[in-house]
């Protein structure tokens, strides 16, 4: 019975997917797509480069799907290439992480807006988490309202607009938990290695990296424990704990610790972040201009590679989760909300970012 | 465990494994000899075709290639004083005037013996100390390696030839470059001159290519002499077996420098670009007769090369097994470590203990393989020091441009491999010692990153009475106290005047002197407005740097003021000085290369390069039309076949290539242009 249910499904996908496929699908015949990617190689490129082998499959034409790297400046460098320099062929395109913060606190070096770029697809990873060593506090550290009774915390982070720090200092704030931010950890080894060695005390890391890295090599040994992971925010806005983890979301650590719903301006700020991003993971955009049927193939590429059953079920394994597909159409419409952002939201950012830099 | 390690041994020597060790060694061979390339570009062209692969095979491709670039990368670094990859620019201090001696040879036998050793050695020390692995990691933090940057830098003592201030003023630049670009607390980019080519950092490629590479080359093109000045007939004891010979005098030597190498490449983010430099000042310090060394002395070649091999074994365990790679080649191989479905920590120790064992076998096998080859290769390959200069010059140009501009895919890097190579030349020509640069430039991005988390986390100094740091400020002192008698006892025994930074023309080092005096103010002046973190590191280099420059440029105006009255007049002194530095052919020679970036903004580089080595072959090195033609055409070739076709590279968008692209029928080859 499984097996028949899954071949109905699997004729039913492919069906599916040639009916989405359209007649002429030779734009990409013969050709070269390049996902250019900000980050050198390794750790985040990761993603890119697994699921590189299965766009060539599910982009019309089957075109070669290589990586690109070309690091710097968080993500700037890759992404003011393919705002201005990129020709809008759809061969060369950006594959990087949603840098919402940046634009929000105007940073100095980005010189694009993300809604003026073309959305192909975002693939969704899982919530962040925060983690904190065991040992802060006597008897150990269980909870994070524990972290209250630690003091000379080191929050170990990368700069104000990674998301993982906006995410995680952002929830810890509405706690009240009181830090020290030390910035300027290149990738997730230091920090990793820092934390090891106790000389900062806590972060924030993205559900791939606490699956796959942090949590069999230091939290089952017991050196370090998950505090909480943030909460996934549906479209319509509702915040839900995420199942895959097993410890509480940070709505639940919020409620216990402060016995009431979060609300002001930094809540606000943040649930207005959250709805552009939905928390973090990668956006796939091709140059202003480019090539309607160009933009047309891409967009089945990305969204028939990352429903595949097959290639999903080689995910968990090579990245550390699945990734979920999001819409073009949800998609599109973050970027306008990000676009019509409120001027007090904005400026909370700007001067959030700020206060960061002066330190 | 030994269980594991005997399968992982018979892992390695099962089909298909060890037919992809042999040629990932070969493709790693490759790699490592071609200025510019290197292991990470390999991995990013290998991991695709890694996908489809079982584990230990696919490993064993990645490792071998990776691992083997360390053992050839000395070639290029030995014949050209061009570094191959960055794991040998110390190399070249004493490798290259080996080759210009006519002992290429040696140079060679004794540096693959040691590679071979090194790699071999690197594998077995750190499959035994596992257990020691994690925490000598783990105390190693922020001010640790902070203090590391520092005890590296201070071998720049070692690396000043004639004159120190010179070598001081010349690193001081070299930190203030490696701050160019974002800063990591806070995303501003610095000193970018207002460029995106500049916001990230100055790239390192083109700073390295240009400052020895193109020197070097000039040095061929402009002196017409072959890279032996001696010819071969007359070349003496230079052979292999000598150099095999030497690599056993000096067996302890050797020893030491590839512990350093296995130690220091477990140290995360600091490994193999440091542990060369550092291999290299033990050489210069452990010595009892220093006088030879920057000239040709053996054991400046021993010591960077048993330690540069020794650091990938060390750089691997700690990835596998804590997750913790100990840098950007390593990184990679960790990635596709996990794509595999294996992941990093204990497990790899236990349960996946012969993998990681047979990743141990393949360094050990692919070490041994190349060093054999290369060695059963070097003969011919050392012939090359032999031919005319001016067949080497443009086929070398063509790997210092494109290995340029792999760096960014900019125009941008083109304008630094010619700036940094105008710098080089000066240099090189008025006794300013050019190492210094690149140690600045590699260990300040360090430097600064870890000062400013050890400043957060310790709440200031509060880190400066840590045992290891007291440690590593002992060594320092040591290092200073050493070098300064090392200067003070050349010094006693006379001037030499060979080598690096050891030629003297005060006129043409104002060239150098005044331009840095500039930038040495202006560079605070542009920061003064940067947050703290961003602001005080750039600073607290340029200002020693203006004062050692301020120095310098006052004790040269006085020689100029010397050569003046010798010369009867300016008019003669400057005479003098320009021929003693050939600067009218070194102005035509540039005036070739900024022709050609020009063209290229119309014709493209898959045009301009070539032309450039046809017009080369025949005006300078008066070569016939048929030999010029067949030498620009291979450049073509692997402009189109290599290139384009495997690195799938971002071109220039010049107007003749985007125009074909505009108008050509679909299915017209455009990657013709």
């Amino acid at each position: 019975m499984k097996t028949k249910l899954f071949s109905i499904t699997a004729i039913g996908l492919a069906a599916a997917a040639f009916v989405a496929a359209p007649a002429n699908a030779q734009y990409f015949k013969g050709e070269t797509v390049k996902l250019i990617v900000g980050f050198g190689p390794g750790g985040t490129d990761t993603m890119s480069r697994f699921l590189s082998k299965h766009l060539e499959k599910h982009i019309p034409g089957n075109p070669k799907v290589i990586v690109q790297n070309m690091p710097g400046a968080a993500t700037m460098k890759a992404m003011n290439f393919i705002a201005h320099k990129a020709r809008p062929d759809g061969k060369t395109i950006g594959f990087n992480p949603f840098q919402v913060a940046a634009q929000l606190a105007g940073q100095p070096g980005m010189r694009f807006k993300y809604q003026d770029l073309i959305y192909i697809a975002g693939l969704q990873g899982g919530p962040g988490m925060v983690l904190a060593r065991h040992d802060l506090a006597p008897g150990g550290v269980k909870t994070a309202s524990d972290l209250f009774k630690a003091t000379g915390l080191k929050y170990a982070g990368r700069n104000p607009i990674h998301g993982s720090d906006v995410n995680a200092m952002i929830t810890l704030d509405l706690l009240g938990v009181k830090y020290d931010y030390v910035s300027g950890f290149r990738n997730v080894p230091s920090i990793k290695t820092s934390i090891q060695a106790a000389e900062t005390h806590f972060t924030g890391f993205s559900m791939g990296s606490w699956f796959k890295n942090l949590k069999p090599t230091m939290a089952d040994k017991g050196i370090i424990v998950g505090l909480y992971h943030l909460d996934v925010m549906d479209p319509s806005g509702k915040f839900s704990p995420d199942p895959r983890y097993k410890i509480p979301s940070f709505l639940q650590v919020y409620k216990k610790v402060h016995g009431k719903e979060p609300s002001g301006m930094i809540w606000d700020a943040f649930k207005f972040y959250t709805s552009v991003t939905f928390g973090g993971g990668m956006r796939i955009f091709a140059p202003p201009k480019t090539n309607a049927e160009a933009v047309r193939d891409l967009r089945i590429g990305f969204k028939n590679a990352a429903t595949d059953p097959e290639v999903r079920g080689r995910m968990q394994n090579a990245i550390g989760q699945v990734l979920k597909y999001i819409p073009v159409d949800v998609g599109e419409k973050q970027l306008k909300t990000l676009a019509s952002v409120d001027p007090k939201i904005a400026k909370f950012w700007k001067d959030r970012v700020a206060s960061f830099q002066k330190q | 465990m030994f269980d594991a390690f005997l399968q992982g041994f018979t892992l390695v020597f099962q089909w298909p494994t060890i037919g992809v060790i042999v040629l990932g060694v070969a493709i790693g061979a490759w790699l490592g000899a071609v200025p510019g390339l290197g292991g990470i570009i390999g991995l990013s062209i290998l991991i695709p075709f890694t996908f489809e692969m079982d584990p230990v095979p696919a490993f064993a491709l990645l490792l071998a290639m990776v691992s083997v670039t360390a053992t050839s990368d000395t070639i290029a670094s030995v014949l050209l004083g061009v570094p191959g990859t960055a794991a040998s620019q110390a190399t070249i201090l004493d490798g290259h005037p080996l080759a210009m001696k006519g002992e290429a040879s040696r140079a060679f036998g004794a540096a693959f013996t040691v590679s071979a050793f090194g790699g071999v050695f690197g594998a077995f020390i750190l499959a035994v100390s596992i257990p020691l692995v994690l925490p000598i990691i783990l105390a190693f933090n922020a001010p640790e390696i902070f203090m590391l940057g520092v005890l590296g830098l201070s071998m720049v003592g070692s690396l000043t030839g004639g004159s120190v201030l010179k070598g001081l003023a010349i690193g001081c630049l070299g930190v203030v470059l490696s701050t160019v670009g974002t800063g990591d607390t806070v995303p501003i980019p610095r000193f970018n001159l207002g460029t995106d080519y500049l916001i990230d950092s100055l790239p390192f490629l083109p700073v390295v290519l240009g400052i020895f590479a193109i020197p070097e080359l000039m040095e061929l093109a402009l002196k017409d002499t072959s890279i032996s000045r001696v010819p071969k007939d007359q070349a003496k004891g230079g052979g292999i077996l000598r150099g095999m010979k030497d690599a056993w005098v000096h067996k302890w030597l050797a020893v030491r420098c590839a512990a350093l190498g296995s130690y220091i490449g477990i140290l995360p983010g600091l490994g193999a670009a440091i542990v060369d430099w550092l291999a290299y000042g033990h050489a210069v310090q452990s010595a009892k007769d220093r006088s030879k060394f920057g000239q040709g002395d053996i054991r400046g070649v021993i010591g960077p090369e048993a330690a540069n091999n020794a650091t990938q074994g060390g750089a691997l365990i700690p990835a596998v097994a804590f997750g913790i790679p100990g840098g950007v080649g390593v990184a990679i191989l960790l990635s596709a470590l996990m794509i595999q479905g294996l992941r990093p920590g204990p497990e790899m120790l236990t349960k996946d203990a012969h993998v990681t064992f047979s990743m141990v076998w393949t360094i050990v096998v692919a070490n041994l393989l190349v060093a054999g080859v290369l060695m059963f290769w070097s003969r011919q390959v050392a012939r090359v020091a032999f031919l005319p200069g001016h067949l080497i010059v443009p086929g070398v140009l063509f790997f210092v441009f494109m290995g340029s501009w792999l760096g960014g895919a900019s125009l941008g890097d083109w304008v630094s491999v010619i700036f940094f190579g105008i710098l080089g030349y000066l240099m090189k020509r008025s006794g300013w010692s050019r190492p210094p640069l690149v140690l600045g430039l590699i260990l300040g991005d360090i430097m600064e990153n870890k000062f400013n988390i050890a400043w957060r986390v310790h709440d200031g100094w509060g880190w400066l009475d840590r045992p290891i740091v007291l440690i590593i400020i002992a060594l320092i002192a040591l290092t200073i106290y050493l070098s300064a008698r090392g200067i003070v006892s050349t010094r006693r025994q006379g001037a030499i005047q060979q080598g690096e930074g050891r030629e003297r023309n005060p006129l043409v080092s104002l060239m150098v002197s005044v331009p840095l005096l500039a930038f040495f103010i202006w560079a605070p002046i542009e920061s003064a407005e940067w947050p703290r973190s961003i602001r005080h590191f750039p600073a607290t280099f340029a200002l020693p740097g203006l004062a050692f420059v301020l120095l310098i440029v006052i004790s040269e105006l006085r020689a100029v003021r010397g050569a003046v009255i010798e010369q009867a007049g300016f008019g003669g002194a400057w005479r003098e000085a320009r021929e003693k530095a050939l600067l009218r052919r070194a102005v035509t020679f540039f005036a070739y290369l900024i022709v050609m970036v020009l063209a290229m903004l119309v014709i493209g580089q898959k045009l301009a390069l070539p032309i450039l080595m046809y017009l080369y072959l025949r005006r300078w090195g008066e070569y016939s039309r048929k030999l010029s033609g067949a030498y620009a055409l291979a450049g073509y070739a692997v402009l189109v076949v290599f290139y384009e076709h495997t690195l799938h590279l971002f071109w220039f968008q010049a107007l003749l290539p985007e125009w074909v692209i505009e108008v050509a029928p679909k299915g017209f080859p455009t990657w013709l242009f």
